[in-house]
């Protein structure tokens, strides 16, 4: 049984996240994973396959939005990470088999977390992922070390990623 | 500090390519090798692509906030142009599921589409081949021989895609009819505005013919941007080549990379391509030399004022039957220096004007990369009491750092492109705007 559009639409809505972070490790630029996304579900609409399961449409969402995001990188003349198809491939799949949330439950959950962090944490944060400055340039405007950036940014990222798991499991409790 | 957090830190540089080659293999090989690095790597790119989501929300509410202190009373409508992502995203895959199915029915012969839109923002239109308008057009509209689209804001702009993955780029104040194809080369008309096209990723970048009420434009590949009034065309090609035709007396002449023609209904020397002339950075509107208005009127002169432009309004569909009054002034910087004009982070854009009411005025300008593609456009909104009294003439001097980028992914930053258009506006309320005087002022050397 083929998947319908508006199946497929809130499939992938759904995943949007995990999607635009593939697109992400390919390009390393949130805005441009948020277009390569974008692009994906315009062409999972309007292109001649079908689906016949989840499974299916995401397998070909997270190969196109790599493919996507490679193409993005060549037509800007910048180096790829060098991360082979297989490693990409295992990357994707433990995105598909890992506990999911929806994309905007889980968002929710981390706008709670960087709501309660530290103001500066919340800067360096904008700087390096919206802004696209790097960990250097973050060092010099917020005029720390560059060792100190990192290893912040490290902590962060495993601070956010309790608190979201944490946040995450009080509401299917609530639920 | 702990092993693991070393090895985070190595993927974190990774990621930022701050690594030795060395270093990247290793770093490839503990990916490969270690889950716990994997999980790590998952929940950066997770995280970033969220952070980035809730920092474009948080903007969005801060400009409506900011829009309603002075008067603008519409949170809904501004906040539906300025939030990207889910929303947008959303309603515009809605928009294309309606039209995926509409598409399968089998009883509906069309002409095949030459276009389809991949990107809408700010007031577009479309308007049908059977004359059927649309207010907002829509991420997946296919455009077919007779249809027309066309950016009718400031800050609009619309990517379409080619069917060899090229994109053309509309933005400011353009319309664009789609013809249909000759031997399989696509067929446009620019009726006006600005054009920008830029090759495909893929092998191979097809030709298109363009022509506008001045010129024809046999384009082979490559990238390339036209501009057009009713009386006057420019063309400049930066890659790949083309031939031009000049309406006025038949005479053609061809243009290679690095090269610019113009023509007009009033040119008396012979079509010829010229170099491409090098840019400036200091530019200065001459309002006294009737420069080319894309919007506003002109108001008589005073004593203290040869030259007014007062700003004309302009409804901007915003879909779901809404729409919101912009009282806008703009400016193609193009048709006033005959140079490229050339921005810096540092540089600043001085605008004299005045209002009759104190509303916050919001300030912007279009860009394009040096010999290259459309680069977005930029927008800073300036509070009345930093503007001055209502009825006082004032002088404000923006550095262009402080300019919001509206499309991040096309340049953070001003840094390096090409000026296009500037403009001034007012939401929802007609404070009469005028502006009087625009200039870019370099806080450097000036480029020689």
């Amino acid at each position: 049984m083929e998947l319908t559009n508006e199946e497929v639409l809130q499939m992938l809505m759904k995943w949007r996240t995990r999607v635009s972070a593939a697109a992400w490790t390919v390009v390393r630029d949130a805005h441009a994973a948020e277009d390569i996304f974008q692009n994906v579900a315009l062409k999972a609409m309007t292109k001649d396959a079908r689906f016949e399961s989840e499974s299916a449409l995401l397998s070909w969402a997270f190969i196109l939005a790599r493919r996507e995001g490679i193409d993005w990188l060549r037509r800007r003349q910048r180096e790829t990470l060098g991360l082979d198809d297989e490693l990409l491939g295992l990357l994707d799949q433990e995105w598909r088999s890992a506990p999911s949330h929806p994309s905007g439950v889980k968002i929710e959950a981390l706008r709670g977390c960087l709501a309660t962090a530290p103001e500066s944490a919340r800067e360096l944060l904008k700087l390096r992922y919206f802004d696209g400055h790097s960990c250097e340039e973050v060092a010099g405007r917020m005029g720390i070390g560059l060792n100190a950036v990192y290893k912040r940014v490290s902590r962060l990222h495993e601070e956010l990623k309790r608190c979201v798991e944490a946040k995450l499991a009080e509401t299917e409790r609530a639920g | 500090m702990d092993t693991d957090e070393t090895r985070r830190i190595w993927i974190l540089r990774f990621l930022e390519g701050k690594v030795s080659a060395e270093e990247r293999a290793r770093v490839i090989e503990l990916l490969r090798a270690d889950a716990e690095a994997r999980r790590f790597l998952r929940d950066v790119a997770e995280q970033s692509v969220m952070i980035a989501d809730i920092e474009r929300s948080a903007r969005a509410r801060e400009t409506v906030a900011s829009m309603e202190d002075a008067g603008a009373p519409d949170r809904r409508a501004v906040e539906a142009r300025r939030t990207r992502g889910f929303g947008r995203g959303l309603v515009a895959l809605a928009g294309v599921a309606v039209l995926a199915m509409a598409l399968y029915r089998p009883w509906r012969v069309r002409p095949e589409a030459v276009l389809t839109v991949a990107k809408a923002t700010g007031s577009s239109q479309f308007i049908g081949a059977a004359g059927q308008p649309a207010s907002v057009l829509r991420a997946g509209t296919r455009l077919r021989a007779g249809d027309t689209v066309a950016t009718r804001s400031c800050d609009a702009w619309i990517e379409l895609r080619l069917g060899d993955g090229s994109a053309v780029t509309l933005a400011g104040h353009s319309a664009l009819r789609v013809l249909g194809t000759d031997a399989g080369t696509p067929r446009f008309s620019l009726l006006e505005g600005s054009l920008w096209r830029s090759p495909s990723s893929g092998p191979r970048t097809g030709p298109v013919w363009i022509g506008t009420p001045t010129v024809e434009a046999e384009m082979q590949a490559g990238q390339f941007d036209v501009q057009t009034t009713a009386a006057e065309t420019k063309v400049r090609v930066n890659q790949g080549s083309g031939r031009i035709r000049q309406i006025l007396d038949g005479a053609s002449a061809a243009i290679g990379p690095g090269q610019q023609i113009a023509a007009s209904f009033s040119r008396k020397e012979p079509l010829s391509p010229v170099a491409q002339p090098a840019p400036v950075d200091r530019w200065a509107c001459d309002l006294g030399k009737v420069p080319e208005v894309v919007l506003g009127r002109w108001l008589p002169p005073t004593g203290q004022e040869r030259a007014r432009l007062a700003a004309d309004p302009l409804l901007w569909p915003i879909g779901d039957g809404r729409s919101v009054m912009l009282y806008a002034v703009a400016i193609a910087a193009w048709k006033s220096s005959d140079r490229p004009v050339v921005l810096h982070g540092e540089s600043r854009l001085r605008f004299r004007g005045r209002t009759e009411a104190a509303r916050t005025v919001r300030f912007g300008f279009s860009s394009q990369r040096m010999q290259g593609a459309f680069a977005g456009k930029f927008e800073i909104d300036v509070p009345s009491p930093t503007l001055g009294p209502a009825g006082a003439t004032w002088e404000v001097d923006l550095p262009l750092a402080s300019f919001r980028p509206l499309q991040p992914q096309l340049a953070g930053s001003p840094e390096g492109l090409e000026l296009t258009d500037v403009y001034a506006l007012t939401l929802e309320e007609d404070v009469g705007l005028e502006i009087n005087h625009i200039e870019l002022v370099p806080d450097g050397p000036g480029v020689p």
